[in-house]
């Protein structure tokens, strides 16, 4: 997925790897979240991604629809994103961005925020259906812990399904990648 | 606007909304101005709601409205969220600077601390008010207490 802001690039603004445009498989180690309707689809296609993407920098993807009947305004999935030390370092913060697949209509628009029990953050696709993603969001949790706990939403800002991807990966402060967990709560 | 002032904006409107009589209309108020500096696309506004039975019965739900203040402006609109525990949900006010609220958003996850915020679509100024209520499963107003915790 490429980005409006270029491939993955941290809070400075800096490319976050050291090659800039990265190897295509490289292009932004990420993880992706399905934010699908049914439960042991949503984990099946999560470990299948995990599994497929072992060996390439932890770049893992799926896609969904929120609001499929397309009469839901409020229609919003929500998931937790639990950071750890994987070996790569101690997190330091999430990353994600989102994609709207979808045709435009005015006044819908596809967002999604970043949260902790303190601080929040979202970024929106201000342009659906036009191949690029969301500017990144990015949230810092707590300094100094092996073990930080995110939250991530997708919301839009009208009834009218959305067929979306969303991009989600903890990083170490020097932007490496390292432990990303993820529990979906609700699917709408 | 600084957290203080906003801190001031909602308690002068904790104030006034307490004058009411009836619970059921006695929602409260207060506003500010997301990302006053117009440069800020992912400015978000957050906040905590204690909900708690305040002898008026216990807590079933909190209801929620934001209202876009300012003009309208393309591709740029205001959204409010609820949430607690493993539930979320979203309402936006589709038109800006109309004078009427964004239809209600509800959560229903009983008595203690939701999680209320405010983002916009992209960059630009705008001054918007939230209105927000703890109720009972009878929809009668019960104890709400408000603390800011980020202005962008």
């Amino acid at each position: 997925m490429a980005s409006k802001h270029g491939p993955c690039r941290n809070i400075a603004g800096k490319a976050v790897f050291s090659v800039n445009p990265p190897p295509t498989w490289l292009t932004c180690p990420r993880h992706k979240g399905s934010f699908m309707k049914n439960a042991f689809l949503q984990q099946t296609l999560f470990a299948v991604a995990l599994l497929a993407t072992a060996g390439h920098a932890h770049a893992h993807s799926a896609s969904g629809t929120i609001d499929g009947v397309g009469d839901n305004a409020s229609a919003t999935d929500l998931a937790q994103v639990i950071c750890y030390d994987d070996g790569n370092g101690p997190p330091h913060h999430l990353y994600t961005q989102i994609q709207d697949f979808s045709a435009p209509v005015p006044g819908l628009l596809l967002s999604t925020q970043i949260f902790t029990d303190s601080k929040i953050t979202n970024t929106t696709d201000t342009g659906p259906g036009d191949t690029l993603a969301s500017y990144p969001a990015i949230l810092v949790g707590p300094a100094g812990q092996d073990y930080q706990t995110y939250y991530i939403s997708v919301s839009k800002t009208s009834a009218g399904a959305r067929s979306f991807e969303i991009t989600y990966h903890c990083q170490t402060a020097n932007d490496t990648h390292t432990g990303t967990q993820i529990t979906v709560y609700q699917i709408q | 606007m600084n957290k203080t002032i906003f801190k001031n904006a909602f308690l002068a409107s904790l104030l006034a909304a307490c004058g009411y009589a009836g619970p059921a209309l006695a929602y409260y108020s207060g506003g500010a101005t997301l990302d006053p500096g117009g440069n800020n696309a992912q400015a978000s506004a957050y906040a905590t709601v204690n909900c708690y039975d305040n002898g008026a019965g216990a807590p079933h739900h909190l209801s929620a409205s934001v209202q876009d203040l300012s003009a309208p402006a393309p591709g740029l609109l205001v959204s409010l969220h609820i949430f607690k525990d493993t539930q979320m949900t979203t309402t936006t006010d589709a038109a800006s600077g109309d004078g009427v609220d964004s239809p209600y958003a509800t959560l229903a996850a009983g008595g203690g601390v939701y999680y209320l915020s405010v983002r916009k679509t992209n960059q630009g100024a705008r001054n918007f008010q939230v209105t927000w209520e703890c109720q009972t499963a009878n929809n009668a107003g019960t104890g709400t207490g408000l603390s800011v915790l980020q202005i962008q």
